[in-house]
């Protein structure tokens, strides 16, 4: 390990990963471990596939996964209560506990708490997913040319990517999403101040898996054959990086749904009449010792939805690396 | 007071007509997702005060295994010993309890092992490491055993001692290393010393000092040593007795003499007719056909027998023991009648 | 050693140079006039305004009014005025000593009880203490701060003062002086132990298969001398340079953490600094949280060649 730093506290995304102790590229040319049952060596895909299915941690993070992706999509599956409709809440009944038809009770203002606190799930699921993809999208493209370019390039990119690791990952995103507040849609605006701070942990990422597959043989020999670089970097070195980048994918998704329940929480998220798990948390927050349930429910769903993808990350590195087990 | 190795074992000498080491009849396994790995099958040696024992054999034939089963220092699990003994000086090291154990371990056994650079701790001073000995094992002051430490660097010949024994492992070259991996095992005169392919990570010129060392400091100690090599041409100049192992078990054991003059199992036969010979020059050079064999399943009968020239029918089927030729010899083959004659050399 | 702390000085200026001129950029895109805010619902005087621009160079270029503000903190130690004239370094300096007390104890803690779990976990590997470790370590790192706050703050300092009537976890302010630091601390540190704790688990474990272990076993010392002596002093490597790392990212994220536990440190400074429009004070506390970034990366480095011989600088 060269330099470890890290990650910032719980509940945001990570600056920095320590390379070899969460992520490593595993050797392509690994024999599978059902390789005997199939009588053929098993590509690290199905091998880690064939090992995935028998986890249960991966099994129960799907399940929670798939749950969070029907709530977020079709709510009123979960509900008949629709919490965006003004009808709904009664300030009357502020902070009642549950009962016949409202299951966790009502809110400061009224407002069934289970309706609100399902609809809270697209929001989370959205900025997380968008995120992920934008930063690894960033990241990944930057890794692999610096990685795969070296020399200048590298250099240049290498420290263009060093200045936003110093900044604090969760302050940066607070002054970003607080200066262009109410100049651009909330959601929009949470994706991309969580984006600019984002990327350059999959950069590194990224480029330390290149720079390994780039040394292996069937990528000198495809270089010797006179394979354009476009080719190389996109046939040969993506497909040998993208495990780790999975990996650290998946959990930083967890962390960009945490990450966007702090920045909500302080007010520079997701902005009312839009739901979201960490501005119900700051609503719940003044009346939190008469009232917890407002601030508990919406804690907990947050909390299963990020540990569910921080826990198929985990699965998904261990089945790609049986070393680190 | 503290309990020292005296306290554990009897003196010097031992009981009646005790050999120093006897190892005898030891089964290892290693159980596995995959199964269970018999490395080590029924092997017995001994080894007397001043002798050197060479254990010959290629990677996996267990003559790691059985070493590391001597000092005590196998993982178990998932290392299992479900039978055998090994005494020492007629105390069964196996029946005595861990912390008995670690007062033979360096202090009347020690071990040097192929890798000097991965066996020395890569953060502490080469003098640090020799001098721990002492200071845990005999109580002496750090300044005390530090100087001893640089008598023992002394002895094993590092030039510059006394300056060098502040130094790191990864400043000393492959050979001084392996000086120091010494000097460290003979700090408290063992009567048993272990060195498991000492010179294999070594260049040639440098194989033959360490080599030169060890018999030089055998001689003046009269320590019993057992090297295990895969290397038939290190042992001819030192070994007094050889025992050839393969998949676990002892094949072949003879004097160095007897074997050399003529092989009496088709394996030792193959390994000797595997070294390249001056008068053979223009010839093929011999190699013995087939894999080792596969410790999770190992052959029926004879172990060898997939890979022997000479197999018949009851190779395959009855494992043979070992057959003994003369009161210093055994042959575990079937035909080793056969295989001495047809060797006369 | 003076040489390479010297090159790895002068490559940190760009880093420097970099990360506070995107800041600067960012505060300088903040909407409104700062100075009209500062007049709060008054119409300024516009002459009156005119002049507190010069004063702030606020019609300079962006470029040159970034240079006047890096050079002075560079040169002179000068991180400026806010608009109501009170120097940005005294407003931080209480700020910067809270937080940096919370981190701290967040480091003590982490250490302790991280380094503690990891080791625990190592020595019983494939055992159900080991399981039950792990899986902890993996919900301390999903449970967001934001409710491992509020729940402790619940109940560890307010039930446990109903029940036992002791207040012996303060959950606001800093009145009860170090005392208060426990329970936020802890929070602060809560994905920390998690990730030190899998670290040094790893890391022992790794060094447990080493062939200087099997030696030093062989060498007859007890089990306690072989994990606890060769074993702990190579495992520690790694684990010492994270904590080292981590004292810069421990206060750069303390944001959460303060705002529930009522902690007036430089999160919240920061803020209250963006909706104030205090651009000064912004830029400076991110400056500040720069340069300990890189003088922590700086220092793990030296750690490293301390801790390991086979390292040197030259």
């Amino acid at each position: 390990m060269s330099n470890p730093t890290p990650p910032v506290g719980p509940g945001l995304p990570e600056t920095q990963t320590m390379v070899s102790d969460t992520v490593t590229a595993p050797a392509p040319e690994r024999q599978g471990r059902h390789a005997k049952k199939s009588g053929k060596p098993a590509s690290l895909w199905t091998d880690a596939w064939y090992d995935l299915r028998r986890r249960p941690t991966f099994i129960i993070s799907m399940i929670i996964i798939v749950v969070l992706l029907v709530m977020s999509i079709w709510p009123s599956l979960f509900t008949s209560i629709d919490p965006f409709n003004a009808r709904s809440c009664d300030l009357a009944t502020a902070r009642q506990g549950p009962s016949a038809g409202h299951v966790f009770g009502r809110d400061n203002l009224g407002c069934d708490l289970y309706a609100r606190t399902v609809y809270g799930a697209r929001n989370s699921i959205v900025i997380g997913v968008l995120t992920t993809v934008l930063t690894t999208v960033i990241g990944g493209l930057l890794g692999i040319i610096a990685g795969y370019r070296s020399g200048i390039v590298d250099t240049v990119a290498s420290r263009i990517t060093e200045i936003f690791f110093a900044i604090p990952s969760i302050l940066g995103a607070l002054l970003i999403a607080a200066t262009f507040r109410g100049q651009y849609n909330s959601i929009l605006l949470v994706i991309i101040a969580l984006s600019v701070l984002g990327w350059p942990m999959v950069y590194r990422i990224m480029r330390a898996a290149v720079i390994t597959a780039k040394s292996q043989d069937f990528v000198v020999a495809a270089k010797a054959l006179g394979a354009g670089s476009g080719r190389i970097m996109f046939r040969h070195l993506l497909p040998n990086s993208l495990a780790s980048v999975i990996v650290v994918g998946t959990i930083n998704l967890g962390n960009f749904i945490a990450a966007e329940a702090a920045l909500s929480f302080l007010g520079v998220g997701v902005q009312s009449p839009d739901i979201s798990w960490g501005l119900m948390i700051a609503d719940a927050r003044n009346r939190f010792l008469e009232a917890p349930l407002p601030l508990v429910i919406p804690a907990v769903f947050l909390s299963i939805t990020v540990l569910a993808f921080i826990m198929l990350g985990d699965a998904v590195r261990d089945a790609l690396d049986p070393k680190l087990r | 007071m503290k309990k020292t190795s005296a306290d554990v074992l009897p003196a010097v000498g031992g009981q009646g007509n005790e050999p120093l080491l006897a190892v005898d009849n030891l089964h290892v396994e290693f159980h596995t997702r995959a199964g269970v790995v018999r490395a080590v099958n029924g092997v017995s040696y001994t080894v007397a005060p001043g002798e050197t024992l060479a254990v010959l054999g290629e990677s996996g034939s267990g003559k790691s295994v059985t070493a590391q089963a001597i000092m005590g220092i196998l993982d178990m699990p998932p290392a299992v010993i479900p039978k055998g003994e090994i005494r020492f000086k007629g105390t069964d090291l196996l029946k005595l309890s861990e912390h008995d154990r670690t007062h033979v371990r360096g202090q009347r056994i020690a071990m040097i092992f192929q890798d000097a650079l991965s066996a020395l701790n890569p953060v502490f001073t080469v003098g640090w490491q020799i001098s721990e000995m002492f200071r845990v094992h005999r109580g002496m002051s750090k300044s005390e055993a530090m100087k001893k430490a640089v008598e023992l660097m002394d002895r094993v010949r590092i030039p510059a001692a006394k300056q060098r024994v502040h130094d790191y492992p990864h400043q000393f070259s492959g050979g001084m290393r392996q000086r120091i991996m010494i000097a460290m095992s003979i700090a408290l005169d063992p009567e048993v010393l272990i060195a498991d392919e000492p010179t294999t990570a070594l260049d040639v010129t440098v194989q033959a000092q360490i080599m030169e060392l060890l018999a030089e400091l055998q001689r003046e100690s009269q320590m019993g040593l057992i090297l295990i090599t895969h290397d038939l041409g290190v042992v001819a100049d030192v070994a007094d007795k050889i025992a050839v192992m393969y998949a676990g078990r002892i094949v072949e054991n003879a004097p160095v003499y007897d074997i050399y003059k003529a092989p009496a199992h088709p394996y030792t036969k193959g390994l000797l007719d595997s070294i390249p010979r001056v008068d053979q020059k223009g010839h093929e050079l011999y190699a013995i056909k087939g894999l080792p064999p596969n410790l999770l399943d190992l052959p029926t009968g004879c172990a060898f027998h997939p890979r022997c020239p000479l197999r018949q029918e009851n190779c395959v089927t009855d494992a043979p023991p070992l057959y003994e030729i003369s009161g210093t010899r055994g042959s575990a083959c079937h035909y080793w009648r056969e295989v001495l004659d047809g060797e006369r050399r | 050693m003076g040489r390479y702390v010297i090159r790895r000085l002068i490559q940190a200026i760009p880093v420097l140079l970099g990360a506070t001129l995107l800041i600067f950029c960012i505060v300088f895109a903040l909407p409104g006039d700062p100075i009209a805010a500062l007049f709060g619902d008054k119409r300024p005087d516009p002459a009156i305004a005119e002049v507190l621009r010069e004063q702030y160079h606020l019609n300079d270029p962006l470029l040159l009014q970034y240079w006047y503000y890096i050079s002075g903190v560079l040169f002179r130690g000068d991180f400026g005025v806010n608009f109501a004239d009170v120097p940005v370094s005294q407003i931080m300096a209480g700020k910067f000593q809270i937080t940096l007390n919370l981190a701290l104890t967040a480091l003590v803690m982490e250490a302790v009880i991280g380094v503690g779990l990891g080791l625990w976990a190592a020595l019983r590997r494939g055992k159900a203490t080991d399981t039950a470790i792990l899986a902890s370590t993996l919900v301390l790192i999903s449970v967001p701060t934001l409710v491992t706050g509020f729940v402790l703050q619940l109940v560890l300092g307010v039930k446990v003062k109903q029940w036992t009537g002791l207040d012996i976890f303060p959950v606001a302010g800093t009145a009860e002086g170090l005392r208060a630091y426990l329970l936020p601390g802890f929070v602060l540190a809560g994905a920390s132990i998690a990730y030190l704790t899998r670290l040094t688990r790893t890391s022992l474990a790794e060094t447990l298969r080493s062939d200087y272990i099997r030696t030093a076993t062989a060498k007859g010392l007890s089990r306690r001398r072989v994990v606890g002596r060769h074993g702990l002093r190579n495992a520690l490597i790694p684990l010492v340079t994270y904590l080292g790392a981590d004292l810069g990212q421990l206060m750069g994220g303390a944001v959460i953490t303060e705002t529930i536990f009522n902690l007036q440190g430089i999160g919240n400074q920061l803020f209250q600094s963006v909706y104030l429009r205090e651009q000064p004070v912004v830029v400076g506390i991110v400056t500040v949280l720069v340069l300990i970034y890189i003088l922590a990366n700086l220092v793990v480095d030296l750690l490293y060649a301390v801790l390991d011989p086979r390292i040197r600088y030259e």
